[in-house]
């Protein structure tokens, strides 16, 4: 038999990450200019950010400090000696004609993550400037626009960039890995990780070769991608897109691509070699930074909790699952929401139950942050506490749950004012399901006749008839020994 | 040694515009300021250490916003403003 003429090669993906997390300090990193959100342009500048002649650089030990705290949450080697450099570029969006960053002595060195089982190293972390933002005015796009705006408010905003070894193989892997980054400095509290609002921006540098190859192909970087699943999405598009040229014998060319969401695509950006000749050079403003072991040791000491430490923590010490604890810790509220309540309950997976399934559901339906409603933790406990002790029924506390949300009354307030204690008075109980079986005739003969299902039905009318109040249990015994005839 | 390519390159990234003659001559002078510069290769540092010792203690700012410029003040000395942005003109595409 003749084998086919073409053998299809196997490739493997090659990804490393750089991502920069804006740090949330109050103040820019060498000028004492604020950086609060959604002011009037250019309202938080001064001399300094906006680069004019004669002005010097004072270094925010705010955003030091919150860069060695991340370098230590990710395995890194803090620098003993650290400097800054310029990278010099012109574009309206940076004043100065060189955005300060680190060159040779990042902060931070040598760390790593491990996701799906496997180390991903990071290779250095360092400080740098922001740059401003631009308006094209005349179009929707820089194509076509007949001037530009200058703001320049986020110019001088401190940033972390993170540096991943092109270690990871797969788009969903890259994806983890942002999304642990995300949470790590959440946890942190040195970052708000927001893709959506460029508060974190994530760049993939991607490229295949033949399975089992030691070198790398020619990589792409990319850029423009506003949330997780767009990452993982722009990879598998431009991961497809390399196969297909190699596979047709064309070469894939080192260069920038922009994710376009709306068409699921990435298209070049078009940018030469000879723009990224940025003759770093040590800024003769700043003075070489010493981190003493001491300050390093004091910031390791008041490290705040972790992801994966909260992950072990709520299995061992609440005993739940892998995966109840996981959907707490990804959101690091909810997490903290739990470790309130459980001061006042101990029903740990029915507390778990409610926050993962109706309050995260009217959450979403209600496009809600858990922060921007009154729910406090001790209500919540209470409310649990009140389903346990069979004081209301869970039909009940999830009637009343919106005004948990809403009010924040108490649980027990809200069930007296609207009448909605559990009634497990037998002989009241009975009653209703006397008439349920009196009104609902052909329905019980057809259960008498051996319809089973239709049982549902009946404790489904007792309800309906109480108000939700009558104690399902009740109903339950009371139901079936009726029915019996 | 500068040659007058090299010279081409950095006016590009500067965006300077250089005549054929300012290219020769600038090679040729910069070539000897490098050559100056050279000469310091040629002192006995085996006893010295090159390493990056900070002489005087980093100079801190803490993270306060200690003030709040007028941007009408800050926005006064360029060419074009609209509307409290700086305006400038057209951008090329990189690479252009």
């Amino acid at each position: 038999m003749a084998g086919a003429l073409t053998t299809q090669t196997q490739y493997e993906t090659v990804i490393g990450l750089e991502v920069h997390v804006q740090l949330k300090t109050q103040t820019k990193l060498f000028c004492a200019c604020s950086t609060q959100f959604g002011v009037e342009q250019n309202q938080n500048t001064c001399p300094i950010c906006l680069g004019m002649p004669g002005v010097l650089p004072v270094l925010n030990r705010q955003a030091v400090e919150y860069g060695i705290l991340a370098g230590l949450a990710l395995n890194c080697g803090i620098a003993l000696i650290t400097k800054f450099d310029r990278k010099q570029y012109f574009y309206p969006d940076l004043p100065k004609g060189y955005q300060i960053s680190q060159y040779d002595l990042p902060v931070c060195h040598d760390g790593y993550l491990e996701i799906m089982g496997q180390k991903i190293r990071i290779l250095r972390a360092h400080l740098e400037e922001d740059a401003g933002k631009l308006v094209h005015a005349g179009a929707a796009g820089l194509a076509g626009s007949t001037h530009s705006l200058v703001d320049l408010n986020r110019a001088g905003v401190p940033l972390l960039e993170i540096v991943s070894q092109p270690d990871m193989r797969s788009s969903e892997q890259a994806r983890l890995y942002a999304e642990t980054l995300r949470n790590i400095v959440r946890y942190l509290g040195v970052c708000d990780g927001n893709l959506e609002e460029g508060s974190m921006r994530v760049e993939a540098n991607v490229s295949i070769r033949p399975l089992g190859s030691e070198t790398y192909g020619t990589k792409t970087e990319l850029k423009n991608m506003n949330s997780f699943r767009s990452i993982q999405k722009a990879i598998d598009y431009e991961v497809a897109r390399q196969t297909e040229l190699i596979d047709s014998g064309e070469r894939v060319i080192q260069e920038s691509r922009l994710w376009n969401e709306a068409t699921g695509t990435t298209a070049s950006m078009r940018s030469k070699e000879e723009a990224h000749d940025y003759r770093y050079f040590p800024d003769p403003d700043l003075r070489p930074l010493e981190i003493s072991p001491e300050w390093v040791e004091r910031i390791r000491q008041a490290m705040p909790e972790l992801p994966l430490q909260r992950l072990n923590r709520l299995q061992e010490e609440f005993g739940l699952s892998e995966y109840d604890a996981s959907v707490l810790v990804e959101l690091k509220e909810l997490g903290d929401f739990f470790d309130e309540a459980v001061e006042h309950t101990s029903h740990y997976k029915a507390l778990t139950n409610w926050l993962m399934g109706d309050i995260t559901a009217y959450l979403k339906n209600n496009h809600k942050n858990l922060e921007d409603t009154r729910l406090t933790p001790k209500n919540l406990a209470l409310m649990v506490q009140m389903v346990d002790s069979n004081q209301i029924s869970s039909a009940i506390a999830k009637k009343i749950l919106p005004d948990l949300i809403e009010t924040g009354t108490a649980p027990d307030m809200l069930v007296k004012e609207k009448g909605l204690i559990q009634n497990s008075d037998e002989s009241q109980i009975q009653q209703i399901c006397q008439q349920v079986i009196v009104e609902n005739a052909e329905e019980v003969a057809a259960f008498r006749s051996g319809k089973e299902k239709l049982f549902g039905f009946f404790v489904g009318q007792v309800m309906k008839a109480s108000r939700g109040t009558a104690n399902p249990e009740v109903v339950n015994r009371l139901m079936r020994e009726l029915l019996k005839g | 040694m500068i040659t007058e390519e090299t010279v081409l390159h950095v006016a590009k990234l500067a965006r300077l515009e250089l005549t054929p003659e300012e290219t020769h001559r600038y090679a040729q002078e910069l070539s000897k300021i490098l050559h100056l510069v050279d000469e310091l290769a040629d002192l006995d540092l085996s006893s010295s250490t090159l390493e990056l010792v900070p002489e005087h203690p980093t100079l801190f700012r803490e993270d306060k916003q200690t003030w709040n410029f007028d941007r009408q003040d800050l926005l006064s000395n360029t060419p074009e403003e609209e509307n409290g942005f700086f305006r400038v003109p057209k951008i090329l595409d990189e690479g252009n």
